[in-house]
C-alpha cells in the first residue's frame, strides 16, 4: 500500500513544493459557511482523500478546485499556477463526478473523447488516446455501447476513463465508489490504487467511508462544520487522533474521561470515573488537573488473567454483547452503569472454544503505548 | 411477475385496462376518421344530407358501391387547393420554427431559475389560457389594426410615419399563431430541460466545454425530445388553424382549415370538403411517423 511507503513522503520534507495548494480557502452559501478557512497541500502523486460525514463541506472543496464553484476567499494553486479564477473549463484539472454524469447521447468512445475534442486534439491522436484509456480500464468492448446499456461498474469505469483522457494533472473524484455493491466496492478499491500508481496521476479523493479512505489514500484530511480537524497518513489518523471527533469518526474507540492527576517527562497518570487510574505515554506538556480523554482502540484491550489492585490501565467488567464476525469477535462489556468497553479479539481459536461467554465477569488491560490522552 | 400476469381471475380487469382506451380511440377517433373518409368519397348532392350514399342494396342482393374521387381529383388539379395545403404547411412551419427560437431561451430560463421562481413563471406562461382564446385572437385585431395599439405606438416614439399594414396580411396570421401556440412549445421543452441533469452541464465544462459548445454539444441533443414534443403540439394544430387566419388573415392568406370551412358551411360540398380534412390527416400523419422513427432508431435521447 502506498501509505507505507515510507520513501515517498513528501509532505515530511520542509522543502518540498506542494502540487496542489488550498490557502485559507472559505466559501459561503448565503449564511452557511460550507468551506470554513481551509487550507493544506497536496503533493505530486498523491492519493489524497477528503473524509467526512455528508454536509461537512468535502464535496464543495472539491468543486472549489475543478472551478464549478468560486472560493469567497483563499487562493488555489494547482502546479505552482494561481488557479482561482479560472473557469472549470480551463483548468487542468479533471473530476470524475458522484453519479458519474456520462452523456447519455454518446457511445462509451464518444464520451471519453468528448475532452480531447475540446483540446482541438488531432482525429488520430484522440482515437489513439481513447483506444489507450478503455484498454487501460478494460472497457474496449464496451466501447460502442450507451451508457443506459451499462452497468453500475462499467459505467464507473468509463467516467474514470473519460476523466483521465485528457490527462490532467490532477484528477478529482467524488465518491467514486459510492454507487458500487460491497464487493464491487472493494475490488475496485484495490484497482484505482494501482491505477494511480501506474500513471501517476495526483489524486484527490471525496468519501464519507473511513475504510475505503484508509484503504486507498497516502493521506487523508478529516473534515467537519467545513473545517479540516486532521491530516494525516491512515495510520496517523487512526492511532494518532488529534481529537475525539477524529478518534471517534474512523474506527471504535473507547473513550475514558478524566483528569491529569500525575505528570513526569514520558507519562501522565489520568483518574477517571471507573477507579483505576491510568497510565499513558503523552508527550505533550499537560499541567496537573487538566481534564483529558483516553482513548484506546477496542483491538488494543486484551483479556488479563489476574486483576491487580496496583496495576494501571485496567478496567473490570461483565460481558454483554458479543459480536461474533469470523475473523474477530467484538465484545462489549460493561464496566460501570453507563460505560461499555469495547474489546476486539482475533477468533485464534475456534469460537466454540473460547472461555469468554456472556455475563462473565472479564479483566481488561492495556499498554501505555497503545493509546492517546485527547484534550479536545 | 409472470405468475400474475397469468392470473384466470385477472382477465377481467385486463380487458377492462387495455380494452377501454382502445374503445375509446375506436369510437371517437377512428369511427369519425371513417365517416369522414366515407364522406370524401361520395358525390355532393342536393340533399339531406347533402351528398350521395357510398353504397346501396340493389335488388336481387346486389351491392352497389360507388367510390367518387372527384373531390380528390379536383383538389390535385385545382390550383386553389394546393396552394392552400402548401400555405398552410409553410405557415405552420414557419411558425413552429418561430415558436422554438422564441420558446426555447424561454423554457431554458424557466428550468435553470431558481426553484421558488420557476412555479410563478410557469404560472405566467400558463396564465393567457384562463382567457378564452377566441378572444384574445380578437384582441389582436384592436393591436394589429391601422389606427390600433401598435401603430399609434410606433407612430408615437417616431419609428414610422405612416400607419403599417399588418393586420389582415401573412404577417398576422404568423404573430396570432406564434402567440397562441408559444405555450405549447415552452410546457413540453420546459418538462425536458428541467429533467437534465445539471452535472452534464457541469461535466462539459470540467472537460473543457465553453458555455456555448455545452450547450451545443450536451444540453441541445438532449432537448430533442422536448423539442420535437413542442414542435408537434405548434405544428399539427397550426396547418389546420381556422380561427387565426379567418380572423387576423386577409383574402390573400389561404389555409387549408379556412378553405375547409368555406366548403362545408358556404358551399354545402361536404365530399369536398372531408377529401381536405384527409388529405390534410395524411400530410400530418406521414412526418409524424416519419419524426418518430427517427427518435426511436437514434434513441436514447432523454436521460
Amino acid at each position: 500500500m502506498a501509505s507505507d511507503a515510507p520513501a515517498l513522503e513528501p509532505w515530511q520534507d520542509p522543502h518540498a513544493e506542494p502540487y496542489v495548494r488550498i490557502e485559507r480557502v472559505t466559501k459561503t452559501f448565503g449564511d452557511a459557511y460550507a468551506v470554513d478557512d481551509v487550507s493544506l497541500s497536496v503533493f505530486r502523486g498523491e492519493f489524497f482523500s477528503l473524509l467526512g460525514s455528508s454536509g461537512c463541506g468535502k464535496t464543495t472543496l472539491l468543486r472549489l478546485l475543478a472551478g464549478l464553484e468560486y472560493p469567497s476567499s483563499g487562493r488555489l494553486f494547482i502546479d505552482g499556477s494561481d488557479v482561482t479564477d479560472l473557469p472549470a473549463y480551463r483548468r487542468p484539472v479533471n473530476m470524475m463526478f458522484q453519479s458519474y454524469a456520462l452523456f447519455p447521447h454518446m457511445t462509451v468512445a464518444q464520451n471519453v473523447e468528448f475532452g480531447l475534442k475540446q483540446e482541438g486534439m488531432a482525429r488520430r491522436a484522440r482515437a489513439e488516446r481513447v483506444a489507450e484509456m478503455l484498454d487501460l480500464l478494460q472497457i474496449s468492448e464496451l466501447a460502442r455501447r450507451k451508457p443506459d446499456h451499462l452497468s453500475g461498474g462499467q459505467r464507473q469505469r468509463v467516467a474514470l476513463a473519460r476523466s483521465l483522457a485528457k490527462h490532467p494533472k490532477l484528477l478529482l473524484l467524488d465518491e467514486p465508489l459510492g454507487a458500487l455493491d460491497k464487493r464491487l466496492r472493494e475490488t475496485t478499491q484495490f484497482e484505482l490504487v494501482g491505477l494511480q500508481e501506474r500513471i501517476g496521476t495526483t489524486f484527490i479523493m471525496v468519501t464519507h467511508d473511513q475504510e475505503e479512505a484508509m484503504t486507498m489514500s497516502t493521506r487523508l484530511a478529516v473534515m467537519e462544520a467545513g473545517r479540516v480537524v486532521q491530516i494525516d497518513t491512515p495510520t496517523g489518523i487512526y492511532e494518532y487522533p488529534h481529537s475525539r471527533f477524529v478518534a471517534r469518526f474512523i474506527g471504535s474507540v473507547n473513550l475514558f474521561d478524566g483528569k491529569v492527576v500525575e505528570r513526569d517527562d514520558q507519562a501522565v497518570l489520568i483518574e477517571t470515573a471507573l477507579g483505576r487510574p491510568m497510565r499513558m505515554r503523552c508527550l505533550q506538556p499537560l499541567a496537573v488537573g487538566t481534564p483529558v480523554s483516553v482513548a484506546v482502540r477496542p483491538e488494543k484491550i486484551r483479556v488479563c488473567p489476574v486483576y491487580r489492585e496496583e496495576a494501571v490501565n485496567q478496567v473490570r467488567g461483565e460481558v454483554e454483547d458479543i459480536a461474533y464476525l469470523g475473523d474477530v469477535s467484538i465484545f462489549r462489556v460493561r464496566v460501570a452503569p453507563d460505560h461499555l468497553v469495547e474489546m476486539t479479539l482475533a477468533n485464534v481459536q475456534p469460537r466454540t472454544e473460547q472461555a469468554l461467554t456472556w455475563g462473565q465477569a472479564v479483566a481488561m488491560e492495556w499498554s501505555p503505548n497503545s493509546g492517546v490522552i485527547l484534550t479536545e | 411477475m409472470p405468475s400474475r400476469r397469468h392470473a384466470p381471475g385477472r382477465w377481467g380487469s385486463r380487458l377492462i385496462n387495455i380494452g377501454l382506451p382502445y374503445l375509446w380511440l375506436a369510437v371517437f377517433l377512428l369511427l369519425p376518421i371513417a365517416i369522414v373518409a366515407k364522406i370524401s368519397l361520395s358525390e355532393p348532392a342536393l340533399s339531406q344530407p347533402p351528398y350521395s350514399a357510398l353504397w346501396e342494396w340493389l335488388e336481387q342482393g346486389v351491392l352497389l358501391i360507388r367510390l367518387d374521387l372527384q373531390s380528390y381529383q379536383l383538389i390535385w388539379t385545382d390550383e386553389l387547393y394546393r396552394v392552400a395545403v402548401v400555405n398552410s404547411l409553410q405557415i405552420a412551419l414557419v411558425s413552429t420554427l418561430l415558436c422554438l427560437v422564441i420558446g426555447y431561451p424561454m423554457a431554458y430560463a424557466i428550468a435553470t431559475a431558481p426553484a421558488r421562481w420557476r412555479m410563478p413563471l410557469l404560472m405566467l406562461i400558463i396564465l393567457p389560457f384562463w382567457t378564452s382564446f377566441l378572444i384574445r385572437v380578437y384582441a389582436w385585431i384592436g393591436l394589429l389594426k391601422g389606427n390600433g395599439f401598435l401603430n399609434n405606438m410606433l407612430i408615437w416614439i417616431g419609428l414610422i410615419e405612416e400607419p403599417l399594414t399588418i393586420l389582415y396580411t401573412q404577417t398576422a396570421i404568423y404573430i396570432g399563431i406564434v402567440y397562441s401556440y408559444l405555450p405549447f412549445m415552452i410546457l413540453p421543452l420546459y418538462a425536458n430541460l428541467a429533467r437534465l441533469d445539471p452535472t452534464l452541464r457541469e461535466a462539459a465544462a470540467d472537460l473543457g466545454c465553453r458555455p456555448l459548445r455545452t450547450f451545443l454539444r450536451v444540453t441541445l441533443p438532449l432537448s430533442r425530445p422536448g423539442i420535437v414534443a413542442g414542435s408537434m403540439l405548434v405544428f399539427i394544430p397550426a396547418v389546420g388553424e381556422f380561427v387565426i387566419p379567418d380572423l387576423l388573415g386577409g383574402p390573400e392568406s389561404l389555409m387549408v382549415g379556412r378553405m375547409l370551412w368555406t366548403e362545408f358551411f358556404a358551399n354545402s360540398d361536404w365530399p369536398l370538403a372531408a377529401a381536405l380534412a384527409v388529405v390534410l390527416l395524411l400530410l400530418l400523419v406521414v412526418p409524424f411517423v416519419l419524426m418518430q422513427r427517427w427518435q426511436q432508431g437514434s434513441g436514447d435521447g432523454s436521460p
